[in-house]
């Protein structure tokens, strides 16, 4: 039963999965430092409004998004209560020792709050629509520059690449071994640390031996497929620019026009 | 100890866009001390079934009733541990699962999980490495210097160390030559001899034919013959239909028929087949 | 005419590191050219080492006494990666020989490792998948395949390389009996439409019956090389070194063991069955 799905992708088809990863990883990249371009209730309006379309843009349910945020909730919420307390000036409505309440620090709270859950929202979209393996085709192209200062990118690239065909692999290889251990005794999930430690080994000895016997079978394997380093290589995955990507670029430069006309200077 | 299956259905990853149907409405009863064959190709749900024996999977509806246990989908994973002495499992390709430093402490792994004491185990880990047909000598060396098979034979010998009432194999011959093929299925048709029950998964109708007395065929996630092997392999049409094969004397039996030398009896095994044409022979002799 | 050996092993010997003795020993193997041979043998018993030493994956205790020629040419550290490209070897684990994130992917492997141009690879690994009945698996994830389905794939990515060798080491052995027979069938096959050698490394018996030379090797050492009737002859020595023999031999001796005799010029199922036939409408 090896059907997993790497990562967070989830299968879908609109516009935005037809987007080139490398414009998808550029515009999230680029919107962290963007999201510093609102400092009004305006700015801030904008760039919320622009993560909701995206969101929509996928089809996908809310509840995609909310597992994205999830685990960042208790820092988010936190940052935001330290701005609160701790910010002072402007009308203070509540004062106790070190801490305040001003107006300047609900609202710092609330644009801190909106900045962190936005950045994770946009990389959410980005995540759950494009393959891993695509974000690996991605990576590697923004690498390209890294060769001038002799990085074999090309080396990262097919590493990746390999890694992330043997994640499956490596998944069903746990759950058969962990089965066969189970049938002949061993428990995983109960007793204290040491007992969980020790009990540990049966599982991780085998899975580490099996690694190593796929590393040595897969070298072999491409030795006699011809392999002998990236040089004089081609490439067979290419990818390539489409009119989708014209929305992603565009929406892109409207969102930072709009924020620059409406933002206080 | 018989095992008996109601209604068993089980389903992979329920709610996800993943799910999947492994099981569908399965009833059977296997008697004790029987050599039962599980066949079916791949993707049929003979593995799923197999996980349903000790519990690591659970029915997502019906209930299992198996060496003294009843198993459901409200069964708890705590106490299984007699369930797992009773009813082992060898999965395919079973040298994967090695991991201790000597072979003798990999083979007693199993035993001192349920309950042997170390020196009880130690006695019977020496008993079945030699049972399985490999010497003495590799006790104390590591388990990863050996070849292939004897890993094999190693890991084999660490389920059957305990001694299960209830002993179930998928593909434990696979990738072997023959001769290894021929020992391992001895093993086991011995230890079923012994008073033992064993089902044995596999592909290869000959071993069907040379082992077993009770076939259960599995296609799609539904049992869809349980019948003795004289019984499965009687329909050639039927088999075909399911994609499954005959026994090779079967089948040499077939092409003497299209030929015209029609054999009185249906024969699955060369020993079936020499003794039915010799028949024919002495017939028409006299 | 003279048959044109495409391999041919000279005094071969080869010693794994901390071993006692050779797994590959003295030995003297030719394969002619367009042939199909089969290297038989017990598990263990230095077939697969075979391979790894025709493909220069491994060399030669001493490289002074021992040869090996591809197609006429010497292998040596210098030709080493032009001859391998005349290579193409399935191993038998079909899942530690899958490189590419997708079958497509995984095809192209060899071609991007030779340099091809991105367009001539395009119309190779399309071909490539249609020779294995693949085409509609292009973009589908190793995770999502079957056994046999790898293996295919492992075929069409050396189809897609034009090689002039395919050995098969062991590449069926971790199939089921349906993944077994598609592989054999197609590689028979390409054999024919593309005139390749195959070399077919096994201890499956029934694979070995259609071959047209059959090696065997024990102990590292080459016991018989004959045409595939004149191996199964040999029944004793065959069962001696733990293999069987195909089915209708054991027929044979098992009649002849019961009283029945059968003559012993027959040497194909279909002779067995006739003869069988002919005894039966006599009587």
């Amino acid at each position: 039963m090896s059907k997993i799905i790497i990562g967070r992708y989830i299968p879908g088809d609109t516009y935005i999965y037809k987007m080139d990863p490398r414009g998808k990883l550029l515009t999230c990249f680029i919107f962290v430092f963007v999201i510093f371009l609102a400092n009004n209730w305006v700015t801030y309006s904008i760039i919320t409004l622009y993560t909701l379309l995206a969101i929509i843009g996928t089809h996908l349910r809310p509840k995609v998004f909310w597992d994205g945020v999830k685990p960042m909730v208790f820092l988010i919420l936190f940052t935001s209560l330290l701005q609160l307390f701790f910010t002072t000036g402007g009308k203070v409505y509540w004062h106790w020792w070190g801490l305040w309440i001003t107006n300047y620090g609900i609202r710092n709270a609330i644009y801190i709050f909106l900045r962190f859950t936005l950045i994770i929202l946009i990389s959410t979209v980005m995540t759950v629509t494009t393959q891993p393996l695509e974000i690996a085709d991605g990576i590697e192209w923004l690498l390209w520059p890294l060769k001038w200062i002799k990085v074999p990118v090309e080396k990262i690239a097919l590493v990746m690449s390999i890694a992330l065909r043997f994640v499956p692999t490596l998944f069903d290889e746990t759950l058969k071994i962990m089965n066969a251990q189970r049938a002949r005794g061993a428990d995983f999930n109960d007793g204290g640390l040491i007992k969980r430690i020790k009990a540990i080994a049966p599982l991780i000895v085998p899975l580490f031996i099996n690694s190593l016997e796929v590393a040595v079978d897969l070298s072999t394997a491409m030795e006699a497929r011809g392999y002998q380093g990236s040089e004089g290589r081609t490439k067979y995955r290419v990818l390539s620019w489409s009119r989708y990507d014209l929305i992603n670029l565009g929406s892109f430069i409207a969102l930072i026009v709009l924020l620059e006309i409406f933002r206080i200077r | 100890m018989s095992i008996e299956f109601k209604n068993v259905s089980y389903i992979y990853s329920p709610g996800s866009p993943l799910e999947q149907k492994g099981l569908d409405q399965v009833s059977f009863k296997i008697k004790e001390n029987s050599f039962t064959a599980l066949i079916g190709h791949t993707g049929s749900g003979k593995s799923t079934l197999m996980q349903h024996f000790n519990a690591l999977l659970k029915p997502t509806e019906g209930e299992i009733t198996i060496a003294g246990y009843t198993i459901n989908k409200d069964t708890s994973n705590k106490n299984l541990k007699q369930l797992r002495k009773n009813v082992s499992l060898v999965f395919q390709f079973p040298e994967s699962q090695l991991f201790e430093n000597t072979v003798l402490a990999d083979i007693a792994f199993g035993p001192k999980n349920f309950g042997y004491s170390e020196d009880e185990a130690k006695e019977l880990a020496l008993k079945w490495l030699k049972k399985v047909g490999l010497d003495e000598t590799v006790a104390e060396r590591s388990p990863f210097e050996l070849s292939g098979g004897q890993m094999r034979r190693i890991a084999i010998a660490g389920v059957m160390a305990y001694e299960p009432a209830i002993l179930c194999l998928d593909e434990p011959a696979a990738g072997l030559d023959p001769r290894g093929r021929k020992e391992m299925l001895e093993l086991f048709k011995e230890y079923q001899e012994s008073g033992h029950t064993v089902i044995l998964v596999t592909h290869n109708m000959d071993d069907v034919a040379d082992y077993a007395d009770d076939v259960l065929v599995m296609e799609g996630g539904k049992l869809i013959k349980h019948a003795t092997p004289k019984e499965v392999f009687a329909d050639a049409s039927w088999l075909t239909a399911h994609h499954l094969g005959s026994p090779t004397a079967a089948k040499f039996a077939q092409k003497l028929a299209q030929k015209g030398l029609q054999l009185d009896d249906e024969v699955l095994t060369l020993n079936e087949l020499t003794q039915a044409l010799k028949a024919k022979m002495k017939a028409g002799e006299a | 005419m003279v048959q044109e050996n495409i391999v041919s092993m000279r005094n071969v010997t080869f010693t794994y590191r901390e071993a006692s003795k050779p797994a590959v020993d003295n030995l003297n193997l030719d394969i002619p050219k367009g042939s199909w041979v089969s290297i038989i043998g017990h598990n263990g018993s230095g077939k697969s080492t075979i391979t790894r030493l025709i493909d220069g994956l491994i060399a030669s205790d001493n490289l002074e006494k021992s040869k090996i020629f591809i197609d006429g040419v010497e292998l040596t550290p210098e030709t080493v990666w032009d001859l391998r490209k005349q290579i193409g070897i399935v191993f038998q684990n079909p899942d530690n020989q899958f490189v590419g994130a997708t079958v497509a992917d995984d095809v192209a492997f060899g071609l991007e490792n030779r340099g091809i141009a991105r367009p001539e690879m395009v119309k190779r690994v399309a071909q490539a998948l249609k020779d294995v009945g693949m085409d509609d698996y292009a973009k589908t994830e190793p995770s999502n395949l079957s056994g046999g389905q790898k293996q295919r794939v492992a075929i069409a990515g050396i189809l897609a390389v034009h090689p002039q060798i395919i050995i098969l080491d062991e590449a069926t052995s971790m199939l089921d009996p349906e993944g077994r027979d598609e592989i054999l069938h197609i590689v028979r096959e390409m054999q024919k439409r593309d005139h390749l050698t195959v070399i077919s490394i096994t201890h499956d018996i029934n694979a070995v019956n259609n071959s047209d030379l059959v090696a065997v090797v024990d102990d590292g050492k080459l016991l018989a090389y004959d045409q595939p009737d004149k191996i199964f002859s040999h029944t004793k020595l065959l069962r001696e070194i733990g293999l069987d023999v195909p089915f209708f031999y054991q027929v044979r001796d098992s009649l002849e063991a019961a009283g029945v005799s059968v003559p012993s010029s027959i040497s194909s199922e279909e002779e067995l069955v006739n003869y069988l036939c002919q005894l039966n409408s006599k009587m």
